[in-house]
């Protein structure tokens, strides 16, 4: 499907008794795709109704939530821990599911054992190859990973539950190509454009699915940001100690967090399942490609944590707020007054 | 920008700052325009609408847009666009300037700093403070419009374009309350360009 014929707004995810907890979008529009360089791409998150019971207890209820929604599921297993975690509790909630493993030339994580029926799907890169510039044509997304595992989503014959997303966070006060402390810490939430271009490929296909089970519910997503190691990696970026490249992103932070909440696993980034020296620089020219196809995609979306802790009932940290103290509040909409320039906002001079 | 150009044959600088225009223009036009400055004339499509500036944007999710104000902005001289800048808020509070880019013909004559005193001027008193991410060359002229860099902030890295180019940035702050400082820094500068119209 092309760009040209996606509809501009394509079916939210059905909410399971709520709002949805996790919205992205373009300009004025949620949950469509883009359609001019020019948009704005943003994602909003959805406040918490109650504590959060810890990032094990949160991703069973929102495995459980999305089974509801999705019947019975195919787990597309890229080799992450979303799909690993989602395989291990299935069989032991009594969920209907089955996971759906691929293999490119041979190459690929093996299936987990997980007590769960399991097909394997062997590929060849030329198909990957094909599927991706689709992919990146109706999704707008010139990642050759995210097209990895939208591939393998494709071969789902029930609702698929992509094993793909993780809770990326950022700290901009570090340089990380000098490897310096820039600046004081100033912590978001980062949500690359290409994180939702699965979302938007099922959309396009009509495809039944889940692919942002990390955000499903509101309390998840507060569980995740309120582990020990994301609050461990919160405290050591605010006190600007940590060595820069630590501080600067949790990659580390999140597989410490996957194997707190389950020791059992093995968890692994999904790319680390492919490590193949060849496939991966196959997959990066596969990414330029993609991108020549389809450019753009690349705009990335930062919820500063000072503003997402609070509306998800986490308690923040001190030294968090700074970044309101420079670059000032944003208040409530209904007392912002207007916003655009020349006009007189309550209580504001005309220029 | 920089020194050291010659003001175009013909014309009379004296009067270029008088006859100056300010419009708001199109983004799409504003990029293709302003592509020079980060060497992006064959990229322009990869000229973002917004940028986050490290953690300067204080909205989120919807407000992206629908309260984030981007003013794509050129100063015209007889008819001809000559420089372009932005300027947008990033909170209720404060604003940031995006790109401030003169043709290399037109420097060193006050329309740059003319053209960032009318994109600060739009904005209502309230947005008291305004950022700008300064090239290390250009701080000394950004300290002289009034801007100040920004205390714990050091130069960083910054991609242009340019392949495995890299240039230094540092973040300068702006404090509307000093606007006459502002004003006396341009009177200064005239003073370094008598023939400016006072």
């Amino acid at each position: 499907m092309s760009a040209a014929t996606l509809p501009a707004a394509l079916p939210p995810p059905e909410p399971a008794g709520r709002g949805p907890a996790f919205l992205f979008g373009f300009d004025g529009e949620a949950f469509a795709s883009r359609r001019s360089p020019a948009q704005r791409y943003w994602t909003e998150y959805a406040p918490a109704s109650r504590a959060h019971r810890g990032l094990a207890a949160e991703f069973a209820l929102a495995l459980v939530d999305a089974a509801g929604r999705l019947g019975r599921m195919e787990i597309a297993w890229a080799g992450g821990p979303v799909g690993l975690a989602a395989a291990a509790l299935a069989p032991r909630l009594g969920l209907p599911a089955r996971v759906l493993s691929l293999s490119i030339d041979g190459l690929g994580p093996p299936t987990p054992m997980t007590g769960l029926p399991a097909r394997r799907i062997e590929a060849r890169f030329e198909e990957l190859e094909g599927f991706a510039l689709g992919f990146a044509r109706a999704a707008g997304c010139g990642n050759a990973w995210a097209a990895l595992s939208a591939f393998a989503a494709s071969h789902a014959q029930w609702p698929v539950l992509a094993d793909h997303g993780e809770v990326r966070l950022l700290n901009h006060g570090i340089d990380e190509r000098l490897g310096i402390v820039a600046a004081p810490a100033s912590l978001a939430l980062v949500d690359n454009e290409g994180f939702t271009a699965i979302d938007r490929w099922l959309g396009a296909e009509r495809r039944p699915g889940e692919a942002q089970l990390l955000r499903r519910t509101p309390e998840l997503v507060a569980a995740q940001l309120d582990s020990p190691s994301s609050r461990g990696w919160m405290a050591d970026a605010l006190a600007g100690g940590a060595p820069a490249l630590r501080a600067w992103t949790n990659h580390a932070a999140r597989g410490s967090m996957w194997r707190r909440a389950f020791p059992g696993l093995r968890h692994a980034e999904p790319r680390a399942a492919w490590p193949d020296p060849a496939f991966r620089a196959r997959m990066q020219r596969l990414s330029l490609r993609m991108r020549r196809a389809r450019p753009g995609c690349a705009t990335q979306h930062f919820t500063p944590l000072h503003r997402l802790l609070p509306r998800l009932g986490l308690e923040v940290p001190p030294g968090l707020d700074e970044d309101a103290r420079l670059y000032g509040r944003v208040e409530m909409p209904a007392a912002a007054g207007a916003l655009e320039p020349g006009s007189s906002g309550a209580g504001e001079e005309a220029p | 920008m920089s020194d050291g150009h010659e003001t175009p044959a013909g014309a009379r600088p004296g009067a270029a700052r008088e006859r100056l225009r300010f419009h708001e223009i199109d983004f799409a036009l504003w990029r293709r325009e302003i592509a020079p400055l980060w060497h992006m004339e064959g990229a322009v499509h990869l000229v973002a609408p917004l940028v986050n500036g490290y953690g300067q944007l204080q909205y989120c999710g919807r407000e992206i847009h629908a309260r984030v104000r981007h003013v794509p902005l050129a100063a015209e001289l007889d008819g001809t666009r000559i420089a372009w800048t932005s300027i947008y808020n990033i909170s209720d509070e404060a604003l940031r300037l995006r790109g401030i880019y003169v043709l290399p013909e037109w420097r060193s004559n006050g329309v740059g700093r003319s053209l960032v005193a009318h994109a600060i001027s739009l904005w209502p008193g309230r947005f008291g403070r305004v950022f700008l991410y300064a090239r290390l060359g250009n701080v000394g002229r950004y300290r002289r419009w009034g801007f100040e860099i920004v205390p714990g902030h050091v130069p960083r890295s910054h991609r242009t374009g340019i392949e495995g180019g890299q240039e230094r940035i540092v973040q300068m702050m702006l404090r509307r309350a000093t606007e006459e400082a502002v004003d006396r820094a341009g009177a200064d500068a005239r003073g370094a360009a008598p023939w400016l119209p006072p």
